[in-house]
């Protein structure tokens, strides 16, 4: 007769398993842990790699997320969310382009009970055919009152869908595509998903989170999703489009999102990054911030972000001139976009961007908690990004220039705009006679 | 490294602040500075409370989680503090100074960024303050930048005329944000106001002068009480002494007197006040109550109220959202100047009666004045509080905020842990009895944002009776009073047939 192992042993087993590195990927299980002790707090997430938005067929996108809301849905209604609120605790269930998460936010003290029920919740999962027929329609819901309340993630996913390709993933259409049987078999898959692993930020130490992990590793079986290939980017560029947003005439201002897609996940980020860090990340720095708000007064607000979306990879610039700056904001905007690569002042800033690590480090203090520590080496680990000897001071003023040649051009500028739209017509027809543009409310973005 | 603190060690603390306390008491020969007292935030955070000077007091936080720090700098003046007409003034002198200081924008922005820093500023309610985060070995720079805007602002009247384009372009952002309007419009009533709007009007910013900003910065701004909040990788040594350094002691500063328990604008408790509209796609509810401000033993126990309305589950939140009555519902907790507020909020589709939400509330109210909460209720409304001030901690820039709002309200930085254990405090018989002593019509205030109200001839309803009814009355009768006739000159044509016939 074979002796049952040792809880110990098998924890530390476990633990070896857990360091292991992630020479292919990442390994089953694993969990990436940061001891913080600053707060009584522990804060885990199941990830499922793989499940996420990626593995959605195109007619019937938002699969991943519906079934996320049965989840959340399904614990209300049984009682699991009352008695997890019980002990303060949070659960969260969020799709990602390559993954599903369960997230679990509890006071360390209340962690384990906070478990014992999360897996309860699993196990005891199971979608009747009224409740898949409630979520779907809460689903919808939930997209015409994000519409209602002009929300730019959708307008945005739209502009992308319509000139990049994307998948339209806010489509009400598409959830009412999705049979109980898509859900049944997503489910099933999400469940046996090849790759799970957890990210554990706590005050408590790794062995004893690990303790809480070992009902999920021990009851679950694979061969559902696996984690696609990584998909390669659209072809061609979008074509210099414009979109604007109906139903806001009453503002005073225009709101511009200018975004310049480059490219898909897991290339290089340190051109992109830098070019964004020297347009201006954050609220006060960049150039952005020198030349349309210190020197010009054309605006309160301005920014470029490096995002993602899908697999696609973007930087998105915003400003918010008023009605009587627009067009001036306009060319000027245009002026230092489009004239980046003969603009000495960017080039100084990239040097500087190279020279002092204080300055290259300016926008990013927030990388350096132990939550974004973590989400970084996940992120690494996923997308498996290229590495760079040398770092930042070892990109090219050439490969600058010819990233800027290849993106920043005006047959890859998406742009949206909110505010009066005969007077951004007015405007974007006297700047860019050629522009196609789009007129249209932020319903049309969940049709 | 982290700090690992045992209960040993949090006492030997404790008996350390109390010792210098009593020797800084009973010397004269202490620091320029000294500890007020101490607070234990967790296991590896201490909040230390230091007066720097007679001007000036310092809330410390060494936190070696990260390599780099927050400065935080409070004054205890915010535009809700400025008088009737005025109020715009101080939203403006925070743009000059964080802008400036003594140098040119540019050249700030650039020091601030070529030493990996960031930096920020905002005007509150009862409190202005200018935040800037550095690499942990840039300390003195933040300070020195802190100490230029306050010794050495200058009101550039150039630069001021771009800013004052910046802020046009804030205030119209503002205007068109139907949100914000409902807010100031809130606010207003609050402090007994009819134009409230923190960033002032059009008018009022355009007619700004250089010696306007220069009375209220000397005058008035620099004279108010101010804290520093530094909290990260820091020595707290290293902090005393450079604060020490940087603003030796001029002693004429306010005394830092708690504000009188008042409500600004008492006329307005018990009052409705609603806002019709030709036409709008939403409408806006907010039921607001007074009750005690921060520093009252009861604050505590309406942060519990507001979450245990708010639960995901099983609440009034819920029950409103589920049901779809209401696009949003919120019930938030405030503390502020001598007073405090509970308030429920609700956004939904202007079609609905805003009533129904009203009554849910008062339902709800009623039912807790009347039967208490439930043990569960409780728990889980004290550990959710538990879990959102502790999860604060890992953001150092919510912290310091925390630590500055108290500073400003109540005159003391550690009430913002304390509440901590306020919470912990709140036993079952609190939620009734404050609901009990607070939550009643003549200590609130209602407003809201409403379609008008149609005539009756107007309604759909009755349109549609229209639409539908009379028609079919229109064709019953027809056909009634047709009937006859046609039976009528039917029965006439039959004899005239058979008249004809009788012709034939």
């Amino acid at each position: 007769m074979t002796k049952p192992m040792n809880t110990t042993i098998k924890v530390i087993l476990l633990l070896i398993v857990c360091a292991l590195p992630a020479a292919a990927g990442i390994s089953n299980h694993r969990m990436y842990y940061r001891h913080d002790d600053r707060a009584p707090i522990t804060n885990l997430e199941i990830v499922f790699l793989g499940a996420g938005s990626n593995q959605e067929d195109q007619p019937k996108t938002g699969l991943a997320t519906l079934v996320s809301k049965l989840i959340r849905n399904f614990s209300k209604e049984n009682g699991y969310t009352t008695r997890l609120e019980s002990l303060g605790t949070k659960l969260e269930i969020k799709t990602y382009f390559q993954y599903q998460i369960i997230s679990v936010s509890a006071l360390s003290r209340n962690f384990e009970a906070s478990m014992e029920i999360v897996y309860d919740l699993i196990r005891r999962l199971a979608f009747t055919d009224h409740a898949i027929e409630a979520a779907k329609k809460k689903l919808q819901t939930s997209y015409e009152k994000a519409a209602a309340f002009g929300s730019h993630r959708l307008t945005r996913s739209f502009a992308l869908a319509r000139t990049m390709g994307l998948s339209r993933i806010f489509s009400r259409e598409a959830i009412r595509r999705i049979t109980s049987e898509d859900i049944k078999q997503y489910y099933d898959r999400l469940l046996r998903t090849e790759v799970v692993f957890f990210k554990a930020i706590s005050n408590l130490d790794s062995m004893e989170i690990a303790k809480s992990l070992r009902p999920i590793m021990e009851d679950r079986q694979k061969g559902g999703f696996v984690r696609l290939p990584r998909a390669g980017a659209p072809g061609g560029l979008p074509g210099h489009s414009a979109f604007v947003v109906e139903r806001y005439s009453h503002l005073k201002n225009v709101y511009c999102y200018w975004l310049i897609p480059c490219g898909t996940v897991g290339e290089d980020d340190f051109v992109p990054s830098m070019i964004s860090t020297s347009l201006g990340t954050g609220p006060v720095s960049g150039l952005l911030y020198s030349y349309l708000r210190i020197e010009s007064g054309l605006v309160y607000g301005t920014s470029c972000s490096f995002r993602r979306s899908d697999n696609l990879r973007f930087l998105e610039i915003f400003a918010d001139p008023r009605l009587e700056n627009s067009d001036t904001l306009t060319g000027k905007l245009a002026e230092v976009v489009m004239g980046l690569a003969d603009n000495p002042r960017f080039w100084e800033t990239i040097a500087e961007l190279r020279e002092n690590q204080d300055f290259a480090n300016a926008d990013f203090h927030e990388e350096k908690t132990p939550r974004r520590g973590l989400d970084n080496e996940v992120d690494n680990d996923i997308y498996d990004r290229p590495s760079r000897e040398g770092g930042i001071k070892s990109v090219t003023d050439a490969e600058i220039r010819s990233f800027l040649e290849k993106y920043f051009v005006v047959q890859n500028m998406v742009m949206i705009f909110y505010g009066p739209k005969d007077h951004i017509v007015e405007t974007l027809e006297k700047h860019w006679p050629d522009i196609t543009i789009h007129v249209q409310p932020v319903e049309k973005a969940i049709e | 490294m982290s700090l690992q603190r045992t209960p040993m060690a949090q006492e030997s603390l404790r008996i350390f602040a109390i010792a210098a306390i009593i020797f800084c008491m009973c010397t004269d020969t202490c620091l320029a500075y000294r500890l007020v007292g101490s607070e234990s935030l967790s296991d590896a955070l201490v909040a230390h409370h230091y007066t720097i000077n007679d001007r000036l007091d310092a809330v410390i936080v060494v936190d070696p989680t990260m390599p780099t720090f927050e400065y935080q700098t409070f004054y205890a003046m915010g535009h809700a503090d400025e008088p009737e007409g005025e109020q715009g003034k101080l939203h403006f002198l925070e743009h000059i100074i964080a802008g400036t200081g003594s140098g040119s924008p540019e050249e700030l922005k650039q020091l601030i960024a070529r030493n990996g820093g960031q930096s920020h500023a905002a005007t509150g309610l009862h409190l202005t303050y200018f935040t800037m985060r550095f690499p942990s070995d840039k300390l003195s720079l933040a300070i020195d930048i802190d100490r230029e805007r306050y010794f050495g602002t200058r009101i550039d009247w150039e630069w001021a005329q771009i800013e004052k384009q910046i802020v046009l372009t804030e205030l119209s952002r503002n205007i068109a944000n139907w949100g914000e309007r409902f807010s100031n419009h809130f606010w207003g009533l609050v402090y007994g106001r009819d134009n409230f709007e923190g960033v002032g009007t059009e008018a009022l910013i355009n007619g700004i002068e250089s010696g306007d900003l220069k009375q209220l910065f000397h005058n008035v701004l620099r004279r108010k009480r101010r804290l520093v909040v530094v909290i990260g990788d820091v020595d707290m040594d290293d902090v005393l002494t450079r604060l020490t350094e940087a603003y030796p002691d001029r002693g004429t500063r306010e005394k830092s007197i708690p504000a009188e328990p008042r409500f600004p604008n008492p006329d307005a408790l018990g009052e409705r006040y609603n806002v019709q509209y030709d036409s709008l796609i939403r409408s806006n509810l907010s039921k607001a109550w007074h009750i005690p401000g921060l520093d009252h033993p009861d604050h505590a126990g309406f942060h519990v109220l507001a979450s245990i309305l708010e639960r995901p589950s099983k609440s009034l939140r819920s029950s409103l959202l589920d049901s779809q009555i209401v696009n949003r519902f919120s019930v938030w907790t405030g503390g502020y100047r001598g007073f405090g507020l509970i308030a429920c909020e609700a956004v939904m589709p202007a079609d609905r009666p805003i009533e129904t939400v009203g009554s849910a509330v008062r339902e709800k109210l009623e039912e807790i004045k009347t039967h208490g909460v439930t043990e569960d209720d409780l728990a889980a409304a004290r550990n959710t509080q538990l879990r959102h001030l502790f999860c604060e901690f890992f953001d150092r820039s919510e912290m310091a905020y925390g630590f500055g709002e108290a500073f400003v309200l109540v005159g003391d930085p550690l009430h913002y842990p304390r509440m901590i254990r306020q919470i912990r405090r709140v036993d079952i018989g609190d939620i009734s009895r404050i609901a009990n002593e607070h939550l009643n019509d003549e200590k609130s205030i209602t407003l809201s944002w409403t379609l008008k109200e149609e005539p009756w001839w107007h309604k759909k309803r009755f349109r549609d009776f229209v639409i539908v009814v009379v028609p079919a009355a229109v064709l019953l009768l027809t056909v009634l009073v047709g009937g006859k006739l046609i039976q009528k000159f039917a029965g006439k044509s039959h004899s005239d047939d058979e008249t004809h016939e009788y012709h034939y």
